[in-house]
């Protein structure tokens, strides 16, 4: 074989080596390039079976899933059940309650509120987990952040993020009223316990271990029962600096 | 065939080609995981409008590209360790191929963004250089010499542990 087609013919082997022509063309050049193409050949079968990644688990139900979470996030609330009708209108009474008893959030609130919600709208994805994030996990990056829980706390989303300059774990809980995203900053802040809202979405900040931890979601109870949960996690850790809620 | 069923087929056909893309871009399971959820929660919402078969792997590739970039924007992504990721147990391969498998993705993982890309569109995704060339919006060409470097540069770093590993025997 000519240098030219020689060369040619290992830079199409090289770039495109499942290309069919390549076999009629090894044969016609002869020599050596009936064996580069069968070397190629191999290694490109290694190097398929090295790319197949498995696929996680669960991870194809959870995909589909997608249309039957989305359809029922898009429900007016009247709709998911009996049960919920009953909850709402406890809620609405707790709500008008609130409402008139509530304060306007502090400034620091505020702001602790709206970039936590900001960093969430770029995680959207993180709602729709639904697998446990193995506790060891979490109490690494918890630990990373300065905060011991005494016992593991159920958490189906968790991720270091960094947000306003702080290396945040940004987590998601599951409840039977919809997902609870939390945030917990490793800086106290104890201005910024408080509660906000926007939309229909509430959030509500506390200062726990020596940070603080910040939960919205659009049911409030979801977010009372994740506190709870938090508070009792944390609780004897010698930690917890505030208790205002 | 009504749209969920339209999903449902979607999800069969892709998925898996879908999360392994996503997962050598940027090599931590869980991150490919949520890259993958979301590039699929935004097929769902466009359902209506992935009528055309062909377009439809161009489209989450898209997606997946997009999101990982806009990721990547705002912070630096841990990556696991290569060795901890399981090899596939449906490919029925024996210990040595298996070890041969750990090898080639620990050398995939060390290759530039810009050949490991191209790569895994062709090996993976089943991509023609022109498929590649549109996605990554750049020549055909210059896919070639890309797909062409990548392959050298990954027998260049599995050189030395073939030369150990005959060394050894």
């Amino acid at each position: 074989m000519s240098d030219i087609d020689a060369r040619s013919f290992r830079l199409r082997l090289g770039a495109d080596p499942g290309d069919p022509a390549l076999k009629r063309e090894a044969m016609a050049l002869g020599g050596g390039a009936q064996d580069q193409l069968r070397q190629a050949q191999a290694f490109e079968q290694a190097l398929s079976a090295a790319l197949a990644v498995p696929l996680p688990d669960q991870l194809q139900q959870r995909l589909a899933a997608i249309p039957a979470a989305q359809q029922s996030k898009g429900r007016p609330w009247f709709t998911r059940g009996p049960w919920l009708a009953v909850a709402a209108s406890l809620l609405l009474l707790v709500g008008v309650a609130s409402l008139t008893l509530q304060q306007e959030p502090s400034p620091a609130t505020k702001r602790l509120g709206t970039i936590s919600m900001a960093h969430l709208s770029h995680e959207p994805f993180a709602l729709l987990r639904t697998s446990e994030v193995a506790a060891e996990t979490i109490d690494s990056m918890l630990a990373d952040a300065g905060l011991r829980l005494q016992r593991p706390v159920p958490v189906n989303y968790a991720s270091r993020c960094p947000v306003d300059g702080q290396k945040t774990v940004h987590m998601v809980i599951q409840q039977p009223g919809g997902p609870v995203s939390l945030i917990y900053f490793p800086e106290a802040n104890l201005q910024a316990v408080g509660e906000f809202s926007r939309g229909k979405t509430f959030g509500k900040t506390i200062a726990l271990g020596p940070g603080m931890l910040v939960m919205i979601a659009e049911d409030q109870q979801s977010i009372a029962a994740v506190e709870t949960l938090w508070r009792e996690a944390a609780a004897g850790s010698g930690q917890q600096i505030a208790s205002i809620w | 065939m009504d749209p969920q069923e339209s999903f449902e087929e979607l999800v069969k056909t892709y998925s898996t080609e879908i999360y392994r893309y996503a997962y050598w871009l940027c090599r931590d399971e869980a991150v490919a995981s949520d890259l993958v959820q979301e590039t699929f929660l935004r097929a769902w919402r466009s359902i209506a409008q992935l009528r055309e078969v062909a377009a439809v792997k161009a489209w989450l590739i898209t997606i997946v590209r997009r999101e990982h970039a806009r990721l990547f924007e705002r912070k630096r992504l841990p990556t696991e360790d290569i060795d901890e990721v399981p090899v596939e147990d449906e490919l029925n391969l024996s210990a040595d191929a298996q070890m041969d498998v750990h090898l080639v993705r620990a050398a995939m993982a060390e290759l530039p963004e810009k050949y490991r890309e191209p790569l895994v569109m062709q090996v993976v995704m089943g991509m023609s250089c022109k498929e590649i060339a549109q996605s990554l919006e750049i020549s055909e060409s210059a896919v070639m010499t890309q797909l062409f470097r990548a392959r050298q540069k990954l027998r260049e770093l599995l050189e030395p542990s073939e030369t150990i590993a005959e060394g050894q025997r």
